[in-house]
């Protein structure tokens, strides 16, 4: 009478959620059913191991689906992750830590890209806030560490991040992805940032939104200094300050309300005119800069508040200032080149370890993918750096039939 | 479909209509009692349903699965599939994992082959408590001993494992096997204590000659089930004094015997497109063997007569 069973589906079946992620079904299934893991209901579902990544995505047979579960394709289709642009197609977790308290679910809400949880302003965490350590959907109970054993959501008030009605998420994130260089600060993919670290990037993201005057300042210091230091050629230390006038005036014109007070920031540094003039062309002025940097750029008269940007309270700067500086005149002006020779002398301090980062070299890449970054460099405005022509006569190979014929005719 | 076919479908109606006795309901009713008991007491109980091959343990055991089907149920968010009642035949070799595998199985687990044992058991643990399960029938008791020896040990490991999960679930298991293991199960007195109470299902009987006793009963029930479904009379009746003893000597009062005997004799008219069972189709039925393991005699019982019949019975 031991028959084997023909029955499919599992013996408790939660009901799922409205927002509720589809690993977080499985999971709860997982739970409801006793399995050990994840990975078990999956293979006890379609009898193989299928990647869970497929299975966010909903690529998978939904009949199969339907037979241990009972939901419909069109139930099933609303739990899965499709939209690539607006949310983070991973299989890790993605919650807030209070509601996961209050809900006992995981909702694809906390896979929109950058977003922080709007009920209770605290960023979405892949980590554990006290271990650092990934959360895992095998764990005994998702919400306590498996390894520190602490509840994700205990002693974590200090995370919530308040900011002004008027900034918006997608403001905050646009400064924090763009703008503030956090590399290095969290492992390499977004979604797993470590909760103390993303707070302080929103935090500073914010304050840069509130108060853009100092951050503005320093990623003008910081550009002169980086970009002359290995290449005293003013034509690209022109193009990089260019390209980062263009970056803020495209962050202005990207966020809500607090575009005005960056604006301001700006103007103070590099001159309203140049301000205006970009912002009220900007697609024009852009195509422009893209196309002619290397003519017109260099000959475009900057205001540049140079003393509001090297605002500091070195006092070798100070003397440096004093040296470099004694010729601008009243109206505050300087001209570029003199203030990229201030900047050669700051650069004594600074290593190349500290920006190795930046580059890569071309041929670290495939070699289809080196032509095929050759062509877009010719028409691009990137720069080759460390650029040697030694190097490039070396490598070039001449037919000796075709020498022969040039030494015939000469 | 051929006429065979159709033949045997009819005649499997009547086999499978399950007869009551006395015994019978004792049992259905005090099997149930326990799993009550069960619910209400911290203390776990569990049962003994004891009886030869052919007795009728099978047949309880399946009509109480079937008054308790499995249902659904639907609160805090959770589909759950409600199994009161399941049964399982005790594999052998029987190992922790091979019968907890049974029994996810049994449960209607999608998986029940997969996982270590301990994860095994813990699923099983936990489907029994939410699947709210109150009965389980272990059938083939006995392989749960190694009959290899001469001394019939008990398969430790397992019925420990089984002591625990009465303890953890709380469910009432009855056990159901062969008389001749009771006592061997109850050497373990930890084992004695969880399945105290016992229901033994015995032979129809006939008390008297003149007084066929069960049997009786047993026979008459059969008879209007054959004529009310099949429009098939027996000649001389069925519960004619003589017929019944003969039966009794062919079968020793095995119902299941006694159900195969009725099934030739019922083939054997129904390929005929005849109504009537005559004591032809008991002669040819016995001596076609079907009896012949249980028979109390080695001549037809049915070519003998009231006289010989008497002398055999009071011989047996």
């Amino acid at each position: 009478m031991n028959k084997l069973n023909f029955n499919r589906k599992f013996l408790v079946i939660p009901v799922p959620e409205e927002d509720e992620f589809i690993l977080s079904f499985l999971n709860r299934i997982k739970m409801a059913n006793a399995y050990p893991s994840l990975n078990s209901v999956i293979k006890t579902i379609f009898r193989k191991k299928i990647s869970i990544i497929n299975i966010v995505k909903g690529n998978f047979n939904k009949s199969v689906f339907y037979e241990f579960t009972d939901l419909v394709e069109d139930e099933i289709n609303k739990l899965c992750i499709t939209d690539k642009n607006n949310f983070y197609i991973v299989s890790c977790l993605l919650i807030c830590p209070y509601c996961f308290k209050q809900q006992s679910y995981v909702s694809f809400n906390g896979y929109r890209k950058n977003v922080i949880c709007p009920t209770h302003s605290i960023p979405y965490i892949s980590r554990c806030p006290h271990c650092n350590k990934l959360l895992d959907w095998d764990a005994e109970k998702i919400e306590i560490c498996r390894f520190c054993k602490t509840s994700v959501y205990s002693d974590i008030s200090d995370y919530i991040v308040e900011y002004d009605e008027k900034i918006t998420h997608s403001d905050i994130f646009i400064i924090y992805n763009d703008f503030l260089n956090l590399k290095g600060l969290s492992p390499c993919r977004s979604e797993q940032y470590n909760l103390n670290n993303l707070y302080k990037g929103l935090r500073k993201s914010i304050d840069f939104l509130i108060q853009p005057d100092s951050f503005i300042i320093k990623e003008f210091r910081g550009l002169f200094i980086r970009t002359d230091i290995r290449f005293p050629n003013y034509k690209t230390v022109r193009y990089e300050f260019f390209l980062l006038v263009f970056r803020i005036i495209g962050f202005i014109n990207n966020t809500s309300s607090v575009g005005l007070k960056i604006r301001e920031s700006l103007s103070n540094i590099v001159g309203s005119e140049l301000v205006d003039n970009i912002t009220n062309n900007y697609d024009k002025e852009f195509y422009n800069f893209l196309n002619y940097y290397n003519e017109n750029f260099g000959q475009r008269k900057v205001d540049l508040n140079v003393k509001k940007i090297l605002n500091t309270s070195d006092d070798i700067s100070e003397l440096i200032i004093n040296k470099y500086f004694e010729k601008y005149n009243k109206n505050n002006t300087i001209k570029l080149e003199d203030f990229i020779h201030f900047c050669k002398s700051l650069s004594k301090n600074i290593s190349f370890e500290d920006i190795n980062d930046d580059f890569i070299y071309l041929h670290d890449f495939l070699p289809s993918k080196q032509l095929e970054l050759l062509d877009k460099i010719f028409y691009g405005p990137t720069f080759l750096y460390n650029f040697n022509y030694k190097e490039v006569l070396m490598g070039i190979k001449i037919k000796k039939v075709d020498l022969n014929l040039v030494e015939k005719n000469f | 479909m051929n006429s065979d076919q159709v033949i045997l479908d009819k005649i499997n109606k009547i086999m499978q209509l399950v007869i009551v006795s006395s015994e019978f309901n004792t049992a259905y009713k005090g099997i149930l009692l326990c799993a009550e008991k069960n619910k209400t007491y911290a203390q776990p109980f569990g049962c003994l349903l004891l009886a030869k091959g052919g007795l009728g343990k099978t047949t309880l055991c399946q009509t109480i699965v079937k008054k308790h089907p499995p249902t659904y149920r639907t609160e805090e968010g959770l589909k759950k599939s409600i199994v009161p009642v399941f049964y399982i035949e005790v594999p052998s070799p029987a190992t922790v994992k091979s019968v907890a595998s049974c029994m996810l199985n049994a449960l209607h687990d999608p998986a029940p082959f997969s996982g270590s044992t301990a994860q095994m058991n813990h699923k099983l643990v936990a489907l029994l408590k939410v699947c709210e399960t109150r009965l389980i029938f272990m059938d083939e008791f006995h392989h749960l001993f190694d009959l290899q020896t001469s001394t019939k040990r008990m398969n430790t490991v397992v019925c420990n494992w089984i002591k625990t999960l009465v303890n953890e679930t709380g469910i009432c298991f009855c056990l159901v096997g062969l008389p001749e293991f009771e006592s061997l199960l109850k050497i373990d007195s930890q084992l004695a204590r969880r399945f105290s109470q016992t229901f033994k299902l015995n032979q129809l009987k006939v008390t008297k000659i003149d007084e066929p006793g069960t049997l009786h009963a047993f026979l008459h029930q059969i008879s209007l089930n054959i004529e009310k479904y099949l429009h098939i009379k027996f000649e001389p009746s069925l519960t004619s004094q003589l017929l019944a003893l003969q039966i009794y000597i062919a079968t020793n009062g095995h119902h299941a015997y006694l159900m195969l005997l009725l099934e030739n004799c019922l083939f054997q008219v129904m390929k005929k497109d005849s109504y009537k069972i005559t004591i032809e189709e008991f002669i040819k039925a016995w001596d076609d063997g079907i009896t012949s393991y249980v028979s109390k005699t080695k001549t037809n019982p049915f070519r003998l007569d009231m006289t010989s019949i008497s002398s055999k019975i009071r011989n047996s």
